[in-house]
């Protein structure tokens, strides 16, 4: 059912009044409010985790722009997900500064502590590994990750070995190897 | 200052450089209003716009984005027209190697704060817009807190500075590409003409500067475009292979490769020799060894076969297989291709293609001249210089290190193994 079928049988929004007052203030900001199309679609996604498209459909329609222009900026941008990704996201930068200070050993350590390939979500929802597309600005504090937004910087000796424990916690695999 | 200085040192070295624009070593939060004087901003408030812009034009200022244009002439195109206009700042930093402007915005905001306004003051805008990449969340921030502090204390007069984040794109760095991001559409390249300057942010005359750019621009009116052109400071990233990565600021021109990586990165790491030194990211040519002893300005670098672009120095001991670090750069290209140009889209893929079956040793030597033969038709027939960017780690390796390309053929595996540490 696409945004209009569910406005025509009464359906409520698939975002929250909060989220949706957010949305309005930020277009409001811009002299033009397509401007606001991108960061309207970013507050939209901190409260569904993810955009399937009744959320692209009702975001389109408040910025006033067509399905498809946010369609095609929800599937161009790589902060931007189409799918469910785990509680926790753990990105690897894996370009070519970090490769060159053990980003793919980290990688390798971090899929082995969740038993799971870069890409993959724990079979428990908990966690979700990727291997980055973008350079995340911090070569000079290789190697490192992000997760949930947060940077993690020069991870190698003790605080590496606290922080795959910190990924386990995360996993809830810890009780599984104690 | 000078005693204390000359005390430490024998007369034959030189006092220790004292940074202009990274003023604060080891400091981790950002300068705030109350430690920031805006004495350049109300000294080129009694100026006129014209005399704010020959002054940087006589500066000699380049652009520290990578094109190195020279930033006055960029604002003297601005047409002297009614109605809108606006300065979009670069701050997309998303070159593998580059981490400059991060930390120029998550400690010197109001450095920043206050070039805006004199380069907006410079060619009648009134409206700037802060184009942060997505990543950088601390920086959006802070900016986003200096501004309000200036704001509040009467600085902005009527002017607004809009920070807007982006959300994972390295093409919306390309200036065409971050105005149709800013505009709400796919960051795709534009084909110019027209030039922003005439036709950019919502079809009004524009300025798209990079955030080190802009940050020179209080120091050159306080203290004279004389003064700049003699010093012309510039932020090295420093990655890679050597002890101390990190951003250090020197003059253009005042220190070699060499002098870089072993006076500010001490040294490569563990002890090992330099193999190469890409000068610009993944984006320009790498140097070998025998180049350490070029000059770190725009011109001694292209004379020396590359082109130093951002100044983003990534360094490479002699264990790195070069397949490899090709491979990688040109996996980023890849997935960074916006995919609007035929050659750029499709080529890219095929060189990650072929780069990485040679690299897996399962390569023929016919794929050397298939590699050339790819780059030769992306290079020059695309919009923006991404296509360019992604075809010069491999033009650049296979020409310097054709034997270790064919030892994968004839072995049959990579001769190196894992990346060295």
């Amino acid at each position: 059912m696409n945004v209009q079928d569910q406005e025509a049988a009464g359906s409520a929004s698939p975002l929250s009044a909060a989220v949706e007052e957010r949305i309005r203030a930020e277009v409001g900001r811009y002299p033009q409010r397509r401007t606001g199309l991108l960061p309207a679609l970013k507050i939209a996604q901190e409260e569904t985790h993810f955009l399937p498209p009744p959320v692209i459909a009702r975001v389109a329609d408040m910025v006033g722009v067509s399905h498809a222009s946010a369609n095609e900026l929800v599937t161009f941008y790589s902060m931007l997900r189409t799918k469910p990704l785990g509680t926790t996201v753990v990105e690897v930068c894996a370009q070519l500064p970090c490769a060159l200070r053990g980003a793919d050993e980290l990688l390798g350590l971090l899929a082995a502590a969740l038993e799971i390939e870069p890409g993959d979500t724990t079979p428990n929802g908990a966690v979700t590994l990727l291997r980055s597309h973008e350079c995340f600005g911090a070569c000079n504090r290789a190697p490192m990750c992000v997760v949930n937004d947060e940077y993690r910087e020069n991870l190698r000796g003790k605080a590496l070995e606290a922080f795959l424990a910190e990924v386990e916690t995360a996993a809830g695999l810890e009780g599984q190897t104690s | 200052m000078s005693s204390a200085a000359t005390e430490r040192f024998d007369t034959d070295t030189p006092p220790p450089y004292q940074p202009v624009l990274l003023c604060h070593p080891g400091r981790t939060e950002p300068v705030a209003l109350d430690e920031y004087e805006y004495r350049a901003w109300r000294k080129a408030q009694e100026m006129s716009p014209e005399q704010v812009i020959e002054e940087v034009k006589g500066s000699n200022l380049k652009g520290r984005g990578g094109a190195a244009f020279p930033t006055g002439l960029k604002w003297s195109f601005v047409p002297k027209i009614e109605g809108p206009k606006y300065l979009c700042v670069n701050a997309d930093e998303s070159e593998p190697g580059t981490f400059k402007d991060r930390e120029l915005m998550e400690i010197e905001p109001h450095m920043l704060i206050e070039g805006i306004l004199i380069a907006c003051y410079s060619f009648g805008a009134r409206t700037a817009f802060v184009y942060v990449r997505g990543e950088y969340r601390t920086a959006a921030q802070r900016l986003e807190n200096a501004i309000e502090e200036a704001r509040r204390a009467g600085l902005l007069g009527d002017y607004q500075i809009l920070v807007f984040r982006g959300a994972g794109a390295y093409i919306c760095g390309e200036e065409t590409a971050l105005l149709e991001s800013l505009e709400g559409r796919r960051p795709m390249p534009r084909s110019r003409p027209p030039f922003p300057a005439v036709e950019g942010l919502y079809g009004r005359p524009s300025v798209i500067n990079n955030v080190e750019t802009l940050v020179n621009v209080p120091h050159i009116i306080n203290r004279g475009a004389e003064w700049f052109k003699a010093l012309d400071p510039k932020i090295f990233c420093l990655s890679g292979h050597v002890n101390r990565p990190g951003n250090y600021e020197r003059p253009l021109g005042s220190l070699t490769f060499r002098q870089l990586i072993d006076e500010c990165g001490q040294g490569v790491h563990g002890g090992h020799q330099v193999k190469g030194v890409l000068p610009a990211g993944a984006s320009a040519p790498i140097l070998t060894a025998d180049k350490l002893d070029t000059l770190l300005d725009y011109d001694s670098v292209r004379e020396a076969g590359s082109m130093l672009g951002s100044a983003s120095l990534i360094v490479l001991d002699e264990r790195v297989c070069m397949v490899r670090a090709a491979a990688r750069m040109v996996e980023f290209f890849r997935k960074e291709s916006c995919g609007k140009c035929t050659p750029c889209r499709e080529g890219t893929t095929w060189l990650h293609k072929v780069l990485t079956r040679l690299e897996q040793g399962q390569g023929s030597e016919a794929d050397l001249d298939l590699l050339l033969s790819l780059s030769d038709e992306i290079s020059g027939k695309v919009l923006c210089a991404l296509g360019d960017f992604a075809v010069s780690p491999v033009v650049a390796t296979v020409s310097q290190f054709r034997d270790e390309y064919l030892a994968h053929v004839r072995q049959g595996r990579c001769p190196v193994g894992s990346w060295a540490e």
